[in-house]
């Protein structure tokens, strides 16, 4: 046993690390032990010795773990790739883990986050193809809405066809229009509002001057689809009001006042009763699309309608109606008319809705859109755009006012409806922007 | 020579040179079967090794080591075959092999040496120093007296030799190192510059302790000096070296919570071994007790040295019974 020692009587460099490592037999093994409670010499060497050891298994540990983790990584490529030579190379790498893998999942949890990804990218995709499901209907009708001017003249409809001769016509007039619309951007459009043409419509057929709505007023009764075309916009207005006076043509340039440009709507085209907010919808010709049409194309809807708060007297409710009213749109514009044609102007005001289709036959619904009656032709031309005629007070409009005027009228304020509504005009416009009102929908005398 | 190049030392004679040429013949025989599979077992052929040196190299590692058998073995004596093969299958029979051939100087050995343990010796060499200079230095230093650059009577002597198997061949290399650093510390660590040296004031003789102090003096050494050899170990480790219960539990394979434990058993076992050898010499419980509030610092005892000279008889002692 002498051998084991050093000649300082110190046990030798292997007795002690036999010893950390418990490879001493037992007597061996209290010898060195008390060799080491007496000689603090052997005890830092042992001490030192161990620490190391410690810190070389911490890194072993760590550079394991690294190849344990590129074994997995390379076994997943191996599987994916599914060639016979990372199958082998796999194959061997799965031999060194196999100690490690057990239960169910084969690969460990490392390998977990293949699936997890897999799955978060396919929801992304799903909510990506939703949402541009949901969007393009919006985008495309304010775009369409703001290239109208522009667009290619419709046919001219036959009165003495059928409806299925001019839904023949609007299908071949279809592909005319997408192509101007791509040629002319909306940024475009919008500032051509005070070119020439729009000056040569205004002056040829600009409705009749009209006292602006009060301050804070807002159409809360009317709705209008009006999809065929718009009229153009009257100048010195904002880049929203410019738009929206484009497109509804009862929105007379207001110069102190503007008109807001939110037009607070109920929930859908069918579900519109009477007194109940509306909507204004503009679209496209045949298009199975709705816009926002109370937003310019330069401003995201959310701001146009945070614009139209700043600048009228339009609640937080009023704001959310809006919205529903927007998704209320585009849920009326998938509405098929009697003839089998989808609306392209539509306007309600109480009971009743008004309807043109894409062949210029109008349809009148006293139910809300349940039920549609044509209504006998006594206009000249082809009817493309129906509206409520500007000016006329509606119920909230008055509200609003009595709101503004009278603070003290407390039950007028809680309840917006409790005004007396006078009743609404509605006027239709042919495509010679001759105008025809009627008070029921069902007799027209020309403007 | 690849190893050469970290050491930074040319060896004045290729290492074939080096090769201790006293692989003699020793008593004893191995029985073949056995023979085989301790070749098989210690992939020995991979290193060049013949039969004969083989056979040589394990011959003198039995000797040396009695076989495992102790006292009980007679030098000289044969074992029995059971005997061999419980000793040798007991030895870390690949690492023991591999350290004898670069002893030997072999170079395939070598070689295996240097791709198996020159990054692990290195970072055991950084971890020990905390010092990544000096660790290289520490390593380079052992790598040459492995090497065998070392002349002792002449002839070259590489610290693997003295590597037996008990411990893996690591272990054996952490702790040299270890050894190494402790030693270059012990050696150094009080040497400062002659500037700095202050020459200490005049200290003037300390009052001699009362009586009641002297009796608590040497109630503590009696009951410290009867502890046994593994309680002096914890205490020393624990109270001296200032290690943590973590380091302690990792060099004794339990866990921190039972050196806890047993640590605290010990400061009760020693209170109470205290307070007995104070009564014994006629005090009273309440004296002793108000004995055991003394200020440590009245009390002329030197802890370290009461644990470090115990009454137990000394390492090489023991081990020579």
């Amino acid at each position: 046993m002498n051998s084991t020692f050093q000649p300082d009587s110190h046990p030798d460099a292997e007795s002690l690390s036999a010893f950390a490592e418990q490879a001493l037999p037992e007597r061996e093994h209290s010898q060195v032990l008390a060799h080491l409670a007496e000689c603090s010499r052997c005890r830092q060497v042992v001490f030192l010795a161990r620490e190391a050891a410690s810190e070389f298994e911490m890194q072993e540990a760590a550079a394991s773990r690294l190849e344990l983790d590129r074994a997995a990584a390379y076994d997943f490529a191996a599987v994916m790739a599914l060639t016979p030579e990372p199958m082998a190379a796999a194959g061997a790498a799965s031999g060194r883990m196999a100690g490690k893998r057990q239960g169910w999942w084969p690969g460990g949890w490392r390998l977990a986050w293949v699936p997890a990804a897999a799955l978060v990218a396919i929801i992304g995709v799903v909510v990506f193809v939703h949402v541009q499901s949901v969007r393009p209907g919006f985008e495309s009708g304010v775009k369409l809405a703001l290239n109208v001017p522009q667009a290619a003249p419709q046919p001219q409809p036959n009165p003495a066809q059928p409806p299925s001769a001019d839904k023949a016509a609007i299908e071949k007039a279809k592909p005319a229009a997408p192509p101007i619309a791509a040629k002319a951007p909306a940024g475009k459009v919008l500032t051509a509002s005070a070119s020439a043409p729009s000056e040569a419509f205004s002056a040829q057929a600009a409705p009749p001057p009209q006292a602006p709505p009060a301050a804070g007023a807002v159409d809360m009764s009317t709705t209008e689809l009006n999809m065929a075309r718009s009229i153009p916009q009257p100048q010195g207005q904002g880049a929203g009001m410019q738009s929206n006076a484009a497109l509804v043509p009862h929105a007379t340039p207001a110069t102190a006042t503007p008109r807001p440009a939110v037009f607070v709507g109920g929930n859908s085209f069918n579900d519109t009763r009477a007194g109940t907010p509306s909507v204004t919808v503009h679209g496209a010709a045949g298009k199975v699309q709705a816009s926002r049409s109370v937003s310019a194309g330069v401003m995201a809807p959310q701001s146009a309608l945070e614009s139209a708060s700043m600048g009228s007297f339009v609640s937080s409710q009023q704001l959310s109606e809006s919205k529903a009213a927007v998704v209320a749109a585009h849920k009326a514009k998938i509405t098929l008319l009697p003839s089998g044609l989808r609306a392209v102007s539509i306007a309600t005001a109480q009971h009743r809705t008004l309807a043109i289709d894409s062949s210029g036959t109008v349809f009148l619904s006293e139910d809300s859109g349940i039920k549609w009656e044509p209504v006998a032709r006594q206009w000249s031309g082809r009817a493309v755009v129906v509206r409520i005629q500007d000016g006329l007070k509606t119920d909230r409009a008055v509200t609003a006012e009595v709101n503004v005027a009278s603070s003290e009228d407390e039950s007028n304020r809680l309840n917006p409806y409790s005004a007396v509504v006078p009743p609404a005009v509605f006027e239709i416009v042919n495509d010679g922007d001759l105008v025809w009102v009627s008070a029921d929908g069902k007799t027209w005398k020309a403007k | 020579m690849a190893y050469l190049e970290g050491v930074g030392i040319t060896p004045s004679q290729p290492v074939e040179s080096s090769r201790p040429a006293r692989v003699s013949v020793l008593p004893g025989v191995i029985h073949p079967a056995l023979l085989e599979e301790l070749w098989r077992q210690s992939n020995a052929g991979a290193y060049g090794l013949t039969r004969d040196e083989f056979t040589g190299t394990l011959l003198r590692i039995g000797n040396a080591q009695g076989y495992g058998c102790g006292q009980e073995w007679a030098a000289g004596e044969i074992p029995s075959r059971q005997q061999q093969g419980t000793f040798f299958r007991s030895l870390k029979l690949d690492d023991l092999i591999l350290a004898q051939a670069c002893a030997m100087g072999n170079e395939r050995a070598w070689a295996l040496f240097l791709a198996l343990y020159r990054q692990p010796l290195l970072r055991a060499a950084i971890a020990i120093t905390g010092n990544a200079s000096l660790g290289s230095d520490l390593a380079d230093q052992l790598y040459a007296e492995l090497y065998g650059l070392t002349v002792r009577d002449g002839e070259r002597r590489c610290p693997l030799e003295s590597y037996r198997g008990r411990g893996s061949l690591m272990g054996w290399l952490r702790t040299t190192l270890a050894q190494r650093h402790v030693d270059h510390h012990r050696r150094t660590h009080r040497e400062q510059p002659l500037e700095e040296f202050d020459t200490p004031a005049f200290d003037p003789p300390s009052e001699k302790p009362g009586g009641e102090l002297t009796v608590l003096a040497k109630a503590i050494e009696a009951a410290v000096g009867r502890r046994q050899a593994e309680e002096r170990f914890l205490l020393a480790a624990y109270y001296l070296d200032e290690r943590t219960l973590l380091q302690i539990a990792q060099v004794l394979h339990v866990h921190e919570a039972t050196v806890s434990r047993k640590l605290r058993r010990i400061v009760d076992d020693l209170r109470k071994q205290v307070l007995k050898t104070l009564q014994s010499f006629g005090l009273s419980r309440r004296a002793a007790e108000e004995a055991l509030q003394a200020d440590p610092r009245d009390l002329d005892i030197n802890l370290k040295k009461l644990l470090q000279s115990s009454q137990s008889d000394t390492f090489q002692e023991k081990a020579a019974l």
